[in-house]
């Protein structure tokens, strides 16, 4: 090969930008099996490029990622870290393998992003998340030009890759064409050039996404919801869909520089980074008291607050308050230890005073290491994982007092070939049983790999098939994988292979698990009502009472909802009441208007009837579930309108 | 058959293709002048780090901010503070930087000597994937890096004007990261009335500015104004209402009228029908009412509101930026103080001792305003006459030029070419 032939590699060409000042040009490359999943549109939300981001920080050893937008117009969005930086030529390789990561694989420790005796694990010692890398090209589902910023410590130089992304109508060969697989294809261009700097001690990576695409900064700025409201003030005349209780403000789509709506924060301006999202967390819980039973993000907070919570939820962050197996021993909580077995029974611990889950257990998990750490701040609010376990509320459910859960499993799948077990499996996990759960997004179950999850609490349970209701909106569950699993998250990230091992695996120990609570629960739940029942006497064996329990066991709900109709005098005790767990309904709103002219003796007997009939419907609802996410008003209304149709008469 | 139109595309794909931004260059602008760096160092810096060392350096909050603005090194801090209340207490900027954040890269130059953080709001128009050459995208990356930047500083795209309504995007940010410190506009239009050239924007700005300040901030803080003064074309009206508060003083002031007699021909103030005689100024008089005029017209702003504050206009510049016919670039300096004073038992009731403050009256602040503008020097003289001064804020020009990514050599040529001239 001749001299001139010889090809120079990219990291060269960019390195010699220092001298020539002529940036690089360079295409794109990816391969089509990634480009192909990619262009599917797995990313449908802002939030995953975000999340995707924040993990790639967090692999890089970063202590603090900063991600600013101008919200609520959204002509910019920056994710700063403090992290490694991309050496050159990582960055090449990123640019040629665009989508393909070089994280563990061999070549991690070649290009100095992985630990160099563990591919699985980032130079400072972090279980790496992101796996297959696509972070960077997540982003490309949000904007068509963005920009990397990149320093690594002790260069004299930054390196600035911007990247524009091609165009829509590049034909693609058929995905299924043999010859065309492993070929490289390019889907964007690249023009790199390095940046003398004085700062040789700072390092960092910056991804700076340039004019995000009109429907990204509609979904952040929420355009449709408030769309709906307009359309819905326009033609029914008033706004059925209730504005979001909290939100960022809202543009005007014509001049994006000016606001309709102030935004509707649940802090100050003056408030530190950490106390806005304590206030955030705070206000949305406690949104039980006012407003209705549960709370919805949907439909409480605006589309950006919601992204809000979702980054803080699946990021590797701190808990607000504390990590569940910190939780020291106190008569707001119970604990109980899970088994690892089909039939397994939990064993109620019980600690001395101030003894944590973690000590009695020997648990390993922590958000981060002892030293270590990584706060993520979007616009001057610091994240924390929102889940809190402290101060739950407390409902209309007899029985009042949380229920810790917690195991530690791992399974070697000893005797099975590893090509076919994928390796060991070690996790562990906690499943707290609380009567409510707030927000209604904390019901399931969250896998987290590598400390960080892409996917959101599955409601399902990973497909609990037993009919328990109530029960299972009551349960929120962490499971924490220290040691396998990678090999079943998908591409996207968001979603697991149901045929991997390590996920069956899984799913037979979470409904073993949520089969010991749901034994303990019902225990602790039959003593309290022994001693209800016990105190009230015979007078509480009415038929119609009977008949309710009867058909709510049916259902798998063994207590009953407390329910007090109110009087227009004590109507005012109606919050103090809701706190404390109760079913607080306005007498004059639920029972239908009386048609007697005279108050004889029978007409108030078929009065006191109608009453317990109402309390009847209620616990009926709400063991059903129908009561929680309705307004108060519309509790009432519901009861009202169930109770006319059953107290209606044949015409005569 | 008609094709309807329809509007269904319009949030689906965008009307602008992105353009790649900038690599380094080395084309040279005026502000890359050696008399920049003087405004920059023996100006804005100088004045910054003396509030930041007098009111916000301190153990405890000083209850007295009734300082002379000539009187220096009162309140020195007590010891070394510790970082976690410097962390706390950064020094809080509005900008309009230029792509490179020159301003904002030699500001924090000029603190590191007080260990002092620094956070940073900045407005600037060149910013979307459509600008071809812009790179404060970068320069934004490399300042934040720098040690004691507040990680959350950012440039906004958008002109810094649009906080006049409260309903702007800018306004929210403006309160987001506000109270300042430090607030400087140094505008590429003018604030000075011409016919070709409305400032209304700019004052309409400056007012909203002034409320939030007044409303929210309890330290000085310092406004530093950079126009143009271009007396071909100026706009009598516009003056006109700029100079207003200035001829009520006069009219209630017999003592300032002569005082400002001294400074321009008393004529431009005393025609009959209020109007300004603009035809008897010559360049160094215009240059002298506008001072006054937007001084008075702050002052105004200041003590109409309640509590009262205090504006007092600091070391200005002047430099030529166009020869024939002249225009001269100002750069104006103000502090602003709070009027606050204790509670005063006049009963005799209470034995408690409070320090009362004095603040200059509306006159004495007026009168310290026209000493003031009559100091204003002329940079390029001043650089002219001190070749020592010029070698060393050449230096520094050189030295905040190459660390924003320029060619050291390449500048030096560009001086020495003369087209810097």
């Amino acid at each position: 090969m001749s001299k001139t032939a010889k090809t120079i590699s990219l990291a060269e060409q960019i390195r010699d930008t220092a001298r020539t000042k002529k940036p690089v040009e360079a295409e794109l490359k990816t391969d089509k099996r990634v480009l192909a999943r990619i262009t599917d549109g797995i990313y449908r939300q802002p939030a995953s490029a975000l999340r995707e981001l924040i993990s790639n920080a967090y692999d890089a050893d970063a202590t603090e990622v900063v991600i600013l937008t101008d919200a609520p117009r959204f002509s910019a969005i920056t994710v700063r870290d403090d992290g490694l930086g991309l050496s050159l030529d990582a960055l090449q390789h990123l640019i040629e393998h665009i989508g393909g990561s070089a994280k563990r694989t061999k070549y991690g420790a070649d290009l100095d992003v992985t630990a160099e005796d563990d591919p699985t694990r980032s130079k400072g010692g972090r279980q790496l998340i992101g796996k297959l890398g696509i972070g960077l090209f997540s982003v490309a589902q949000f904007t068509r030009h963005f920009l990397i910023i990149t320093k690594t410590r002790g260069t004299k130089f930054r390196t600035v890759a911007d990247i524009t992304l091609g165009a829509v109508d590049e034909e693609l060969e058929p995905l299924n064409s043999d010859e065309s697989e492993d070929r490289d294809i390019t889907k964007g261009h690249a023009r790199i050039w390095v940046e003398r700097a004085t700062d040789i001690e700072s390092q960092g990576t910056e991804v700076k996404l340039l004019d995000p695409l009109p429907r990204t900064r509609a979904e952040l700025a929420s355009f449709d919801l408030w769309a709906r409201i307009d359309f819905e003030k326009e033609t029914e005349g008033k706004a059925l869909t209730r504005e979001p209780v909290f939100h960022i403000g809202r543009m005007n789509r014509d001049r994006p520089d000016e606001l309709i709506s102030k935004p509707r924060l649940p802090w100050m301006e003056k408030d530190k980074p950490k106390a806005r999202f304590e206030k955030l967390v705070a206000a949305v819980r406690g949104l039980a008291k006012t407003e209705k039973d549960l709370v919805d993000l949907d439909s409480d907070c605006d589309r950006y607050l919601q992204t809000l919570w979702t980054l803080a939820l699946s990021a590797p962050l701190e808990y607000l308050e504390s990590h569940p197996f910190d939780l020291a021993a106190n008569s707001d909580l119970r604990f109980y230890q899970l088994e690892n077995k089909t039939k397994g029974q939990a064993k109620r611990l019980q600690p001395k005073h101030g003894e944590s889950l973690r000590k009695i257990l020997g648990l390993k998990t922590p958000c981060l290491k002892r030293g270590d750490r990584f706060e993520v701040f979007m616009d001057g609010v610091q994240l924390f994982r929102p889940i809190v376990f402290m101060n739950q509320p407390k409902t209309q459910n007899a029985v009042k007092t949380p229920l810790l859960f917690a195991g530690h499993c791992r399974e070697e799948f000893t005797g099975k070939p590893i090509s076919l077990s994928g390796g060991p499996l070690e996790f562990e996990a906690y499943l707290l049983w609380t009567p409510k759960v707030l927000p209604t997004q904390h019901q399931g179950v969250m896998i987290r790999v590598g400390n960080a999850s892409g996917a959101p609490f599955d409601r399902t349970f990973m497909g609990y098939q037993v009919s328990e209701q109530t029960r299972l909106r009551q349960i929120t569950a962490e499971i924490f994988v220290r040691e396998g699993l990678d090999g079943a998250i998908n591409l996207d990230r968001e979603s697991f292979n149901y045929a991997h091992p390590h996920y069956q695996f899984l799913v037979k120990w979470l409904h073993s698990a949520l089969r010991q609570l749901t034994n303990r629960q019902k225990e602790v739940g039959s003593e309290v009502r022994s001693d209800r029942l016990a105190r009230e006497g015979v007078k509480a064996h009415r038929k119609l009472e009977r008949l309710v329990e009867k058909q709510l066991k049916d259902h798998g709900v063994e207590d009953l909802a407390e329910v007090v109709l109110l009087d227009p005098i004590r109507q005012s005790e109606a919050p103090d009441l809701r706190d404390q767990g109760v079913v607080a309904l306005r007498k004059r709103f639920v029972l239908p208007e009386s048609q007697a002219v005279r108050q004889t003796a029978k007409e108030q007997e078929r009065a006191a009837f109608m009453e317990r009939k109402a309390v009847a419907i209620a616990q009926i609802l709400h063991a059903w579930g129908l009561l929680e996410s309705l307004s108060f008003q519309d509790q009432e209304k519901l009861v009202h309108d169930i109770l006319e149709v059953a107290a209606a008469e044949v015409e005569q | 058959m008609s094709i309807q139109s329809s509007d269904l595309a319009d949030d689906i794909v965008q009307s602008v293709v992105p353009q790649h931004i900038a690599p380094p260059r080395d084309d040279f602008k005026p502000w890359h002048k050696v008399r920049k760096q003087f405004i920059r160092e023996r100006q804005w810096n100088f004045q910054t780090a003396k509030l930041v060392k007098r009111y916000l350096q301190l153990q405890t909050e000083p209850t007295d901010w009734s300082l002379d603005v000539e009187e220096d090194a009162a309140h020195e801090p007590v010891g070394e503070i510790p970082e976690a209340i410097r962390i706390e207490r950064p020094l809080n900027c509005l900008v309009v930087p230029g792509d490179d954040l020159l301003d904002v890269r030699s500001l924090w130059q000029a603190l590191r000597p007080n260990k002092c953080y620094m956070r940073y709001l900045g407005f600037n128009e060149g910013h979307g994937s459509n600008q071809t050459d812009t790179r404060v995208h970068i320069a934004n990356n490399e300042v934040t890096s720098l040690d004691k930047v507040m990680h959350d500083s950012q440039v906004l795209h958008g002109p810094f004007q649009a906080i006049a309504s409260e309903n702007s995007q800018a306004y929210q940010y403006l309160k987001k990261y506000g109270p300042f410190h430090v607030v400087n506009l140094d505008i590429c239009d003018s604030l000075f009335p011409t016919t070709t050239n409305d400032p209304s924007d700019y004052f309409g700005a400056l007012h909203r500015l002034a409320e939030y300040q007044m409303k929210n901030q309890r330290t000085p803080w310092l406004l530093f104004i950079t126009t143009q003064v271009e007396p071909g074309s100026v706009s009598v009206e516009g003056l006109q209402k700029l100079c207003q508060p200035t001829r009520s003083n006069c009219d209630s002031h017999p003592d300032f009228a002569t005082k400002l007699g001294t400074l321009v021909p008393m004529a431009a103030f005393q025609t009959s029908d209020g109007v300004i005689e603009i035809s008897s100024l010559d360049e160094e008089s215009l240059v002298r009412v506008f001072g006054v005029a937007l001084g008075k017209w702050l002052m105004q702003l200041a003590t109409s509101a309640n509590p009262h504050w205090i504006v007092g206009m600091l070391p200005s510049h002047r430099y030529g930026i166009n020869t024939a016919p002249r225009v001269d670039m100002l750069s104006l300096a103000f502090l602003f103080r709070p009027k606050l004073s204790p509670p005063v038992d006049s009963t005799g009731l209470s034995n408690v001792t409070v320090n009362m403050p004095t603040f200059p009256s509306e006159l004495e602040s007026a009168m310290k305003l026209i000493h003031a503008v009559e100091h204003i020097s002329d940079v390029d003289e001043l650089l002219q006459a001190n070749t020592e001064l010029h070698t060393q804020m050449e230096t520094a020009s050189a030295d905040l030029l190459e660390a924003a990514g320029y060619d050291r050599e390449k500048y030096f040529a560009w001086l020495r070419s003369g087209q810097a001239d």
